[in-house]
């Protein structure tokens, strides 16, 4: 008898376990059940590693080194994405321009969802004045498109790897001040906000702890799909040489580079743009998944 | 329901690719006979021959005007809106005899007004310095007969003539500023309409002063990306082209086309400004000429279809003679021990020196770039690239320090003086290097009168030169010029004037 209570009782702590869990494990486990997300995490985690493992699995001169008597080869064990005009390992090269396409996603993304994620924020929380004066100034650079901006930017400040991360967080700020704004006047009059308020919590601390927090789903999507778009963007900005200088290689440059040999040795050109389609892809379909994962109305 | 229209949808799409992809030669072909299309490489800027120097505006300007006298391939001046001349002892003074009966396009006949008009027309213009700077007074003798004085003795005055199109003085004073957006000459083909983003219309002069054109219409058609244009090409809606080696592929064995290789007087260099450091050593300028692997530039950058350069000028040229120069072929042990001499014995890092290179994206120039970039990191030296779209202005103004760049010479090489003398500074002459001793040679080559003596001056003047290295001569490039097997074409060496579609018929 006492064992089946002891056993009962467990059952009920776990089933009470399983209620208490935390909305991030909550997430986790839906993101789990999306077929696609799951492949393009596994996907884009691949890539990760490779680029911050390259300098231990790869000979990192092999992306420099020029060798005229094995330029423009196809595909093959040696190579196995070919070699370029220079005849540089493309693969490698791939690799390498990896660290500096997810680099330039990632903190373009990131710095831009924070500056622009505050100003949101700000401006969603105070209302009145600064409202007002915030999204007039964001109105004025959403009026230009994204890339034409990072383009002006680039020219001015000189081609390389950080102005290309300035320009386009710059660009992107206005977005996701919009996206935060409107997510935080979702829960800005929320009566949790209201009982902070009468507690006496500092503006600051009540953004950060009690907003921020519960406006974070729309963030998140939007970040992890940004990054894809960031990515791109990117990539054309380098594949109109206004990116990343050679010889470092980028994925955008690279294509830019073997353009003029479509013809005759069309890898050049198709692998490392299979590698920006499938990339760029992840990170959508994660953020689908994630979008999914993280709305309550679709909760099983 | 979804499912059928995802598959409708995808074989759409796959029918449009397979129609879009689809070879389709019957287009090409309609009215052949009678008219061709010629692929031009560059957007057109505008027809005041003397106010542009784009290679595309010229194309036009070769088949709309006519010149006092015109140059063939072997340097070799030949008459042509001048009959004759004569040149006076002190070869300072010709007198030319125009043909009778020349009609410009708005049927006014040529008169030696034209031709006075014309030469002080393009003395307002800087873009002619070069090849006017020293016609001192042009004077009209009589209707057909002009005598212009010069300055100094000028050997290459006559070739310089190629480069001057004679235009008609009621015409360009009744068209004031319009001259720039349209054109009247005495040539074999006549301007019909021009959009300077895409097209040149022109079509036969029936009143030209010789024969007829073969061909009656002709189009000068801007296609942006040359891979298109080489598709174009196959698909016979461009009949003739000069095609890149990078995409030449399998082009030159295919035998719907005719082909030719032709070795303009052109150079590419890396222009080095010989006034700032550490560039105004000349240890340093020879380490990094040693340093310079040319046949791998030549392989990488222009597969192969060119020859290493010693100067900015090839022995096809009168007076080159490079039998006492310095080798400077690639050694990069004695690149090091040059940097050595030089108090770099670790190499250096241009950084450090304010220092990057100017490099014109997309183009060939920017893959010699990155060879150089890779050679000169071989001998410890850091360099980085940066991309310009003005290396022109830039080399002029001397607001550069290392640039690559194609740069035309003559056939004589009296005309170097542009390139290496101080009379070039603001000009041509990018390596700001300005040394009286040059200056005095060329003089000396300009003012002697007899040949052997000549090449004895240039020659001692090359071995200096050579030795200075005030810049970096990577090779001669050869052009490469395709088109269809029906169509008669004649290609020529200069990059300035390549093809006279006068010249041009169909089988």
């Amino acid at each position: 008898m006492s064992i089946q209570n002891s056993k009962k009782q467990k059952s009920e702590a776990a089933i009470v376990y399983k209620k208490k869990q935390s909305p991030a494990r909550e997430t986790w486990r839906r993101l789990l059940k999306n077929k696609s997300s799951v492949i393009s995490l596994v996907f884009l985690i691949i890539v990760v590693l490779l680029a911050i493992f390259a300098d231990v699995l790869f000979d990192k001169s092999l992306i420099t080194t020029q060798r005229v008597d094995i330029r423009i080869q196809p595909p093959s064990l040696e190579h196995w994405f070919g070699t370029d005009v220079y005849g540089r390992d493309i693969f490698t090269r791939m690799v390498y321009g990896s660290r500096v396409s997810l680099t330039i996603g990632i903190v373009t993304m990131a710095l831009g969802m924070l500056i622009g994620g505050l100003l949101g924020a700000c401006a969603a929380y105070f209302g009145g004045m600064l409202d007002s004066f915030i999204m007039r100034f964001t109105d004025m650079f959403m009026a230009i498109p994204e890339t034409l901006l990072a383009l002006c930017v680039v020219a001015a400040m000189g081609a390389s790897a950080s102005s290309l991360i300035f320009a386009l967080t710059i660009a992107i700020i206005p977005g996701n001040c919009r996206l935060v704004r409107s997510a935080v006047l979702g829960v800005v009059d929320t009566e949790y906000v209201e009982a902070a308020r009468a507690c006496g919590m500092s503006d600051f601390r009540i953004i950060m702890t009690e907003i921020l927090p519960n406006a974070l789903s729309p963030i998140i999507v939007v970040s992890t799909q940004g990054v894809a778009n960031i990515m791109l963007t990117a990539s054309s900005l380098s594949y109109l040489g206004m990116g990343v200088q050679p010889p470092n290689p980028e994925w955008g440059a690279m294509i830019a580079d073997a353009r003029e040999y479509l013809r005759a040795a069309p890898y050049m050109c198709v692998l490392p743009g299979i590698v920006i389609v499938l990339t760029a892809l992840a990170f959508n379909l994660l953020g689908d998944g994630l979008r999914d994962a993280l709305d309550p109305r679709l909760k099983d | 329901m979804k499912k059928h229209f995802a598959v409708l949808l995808c074989t759409i799409m796959l029918f449009t690719a397979v129609v879009g992809c689809s070879n389709n030669n019957a287009g090409g072909n309609v009215s052949q006979k009678d008219s061709v299309v010629v692929y031009v490489s560059d957007i057109f800027s505008m027809l005041n021959p003397f106010a542009t120097t784009a290679n595309s505006d010229q194309y036009i300007f070769n088949q709309v005007y006519e010149t006092l006298a015109v140059v063939d391939d072997n340097g070799k001046v030949n008459p042509c809106l001048a009959e004759s001349w004569e040149i006076s002892e002190d070869a300072l003074t010709y007198t030319f005899h125009l043909v009778e009966g020349a009609k410009f396009h708005n049927d006014e006949e040529l008169k030696a007004s034209d031709v006075v008009f014309t030469f002080n027309m393009a003395k307002k213009y800087p873009g002619k310095k070069n090849f006017i700077d020293m016609v001192e007074s042009v004077e009209a003798l009589d209707e057909y007969t002009v005598c212009i004085k010069l300055n100094k003795p000028t050997p290459l005055f006559l070739v310089y003539l190629h480069e001057v199109p004679i235009m008609n003085e009621k015409f360009v004073t009744e068209a004031g500023e319009a001259i720039n957006e349209t054109a009247c000459g005495t040539g074999p083909y006549k301007l019909v309409e021009i959009d300077f983003a895409t097209a040149a219309k022109l079509t036969r002069f029936d009143d030209y002063r010789l024969e007829p054109a073969a061909i009656k219409d002709v189009e000068l058609r801007y296609i942006s990306d040359a891979s298109s244009a080489v598709i174009a090409l196959e698909a016979g809606e461009v009949h003739f082209m000069d095609v890149v080696p990078s995409m030449v592929g399998t082009l030159l064995e295919n035998p719907n086309f005719n082909h030719d290789l032709r070795q303009p007087l052109n150079t590419s260099v890396i222009s080095v400004n010989t006034t700032v450091p550490p560039l105004d050593n000349k240890l340093v300028r020879q380490a990094l000429t040693y340093a310079c692997d040319k046949q791998s530039m030549i392989d990488i950058a222009y597969e192969g279809y060119a020859v290493p350069a010693r100067l900015q000028a090839n022995t096809n040229c009168f007076g080159v003679d490079f039998s006492d120069a310095t080798d400077f072929s690639y050694n990069p042990e004695k690149a090091k021990e040059l940097l050595a001499e030089a108090g770099y014995p670790n190499g250096f890092d241009f950084a450090d020196f304010g220092i990057t290179m100017d490099v014109l994206g997309g183009s060939f120039h920017e893959k010699i770039a990155q060879v150089f970039q890779q050679n000169l990191a071989d001998i410890g030296v850091k360099l980085e690239l940066r991309n310009t779209a003005t290396p022109d202005e830039d080399a002029q103004s001397g607001n550069f320090a290392l640039m690559n760049q194609g740069l035309s010479y003559r056939a004589d090489f009296s005309y170097n003086v542009c390139h290496y003398g101080t009379v070039g500074l603001g000009g041509n002459n990018f390596s700001q290097m300005s040394d009286p001793w040059v200056d005095e040679m060329f003089k000396k080559g300009e003012l002697e009168t007899d040949p052997e003596k000549r090449k004895a001056i240039y020659k001692e003047l090359i071995e200096y030169l050579v030795d200075y290295c005030p810049s970096i001569p990577i090779f001669h490039r050869q052009m490469i010029y395709v088109w269809a097997k029906d169509l008669n074409a004649v290609a020529h060496d200069s990059t300035v004037h390549p093809y006279y579609i006068y010249e041009w018929s169909w089988n």
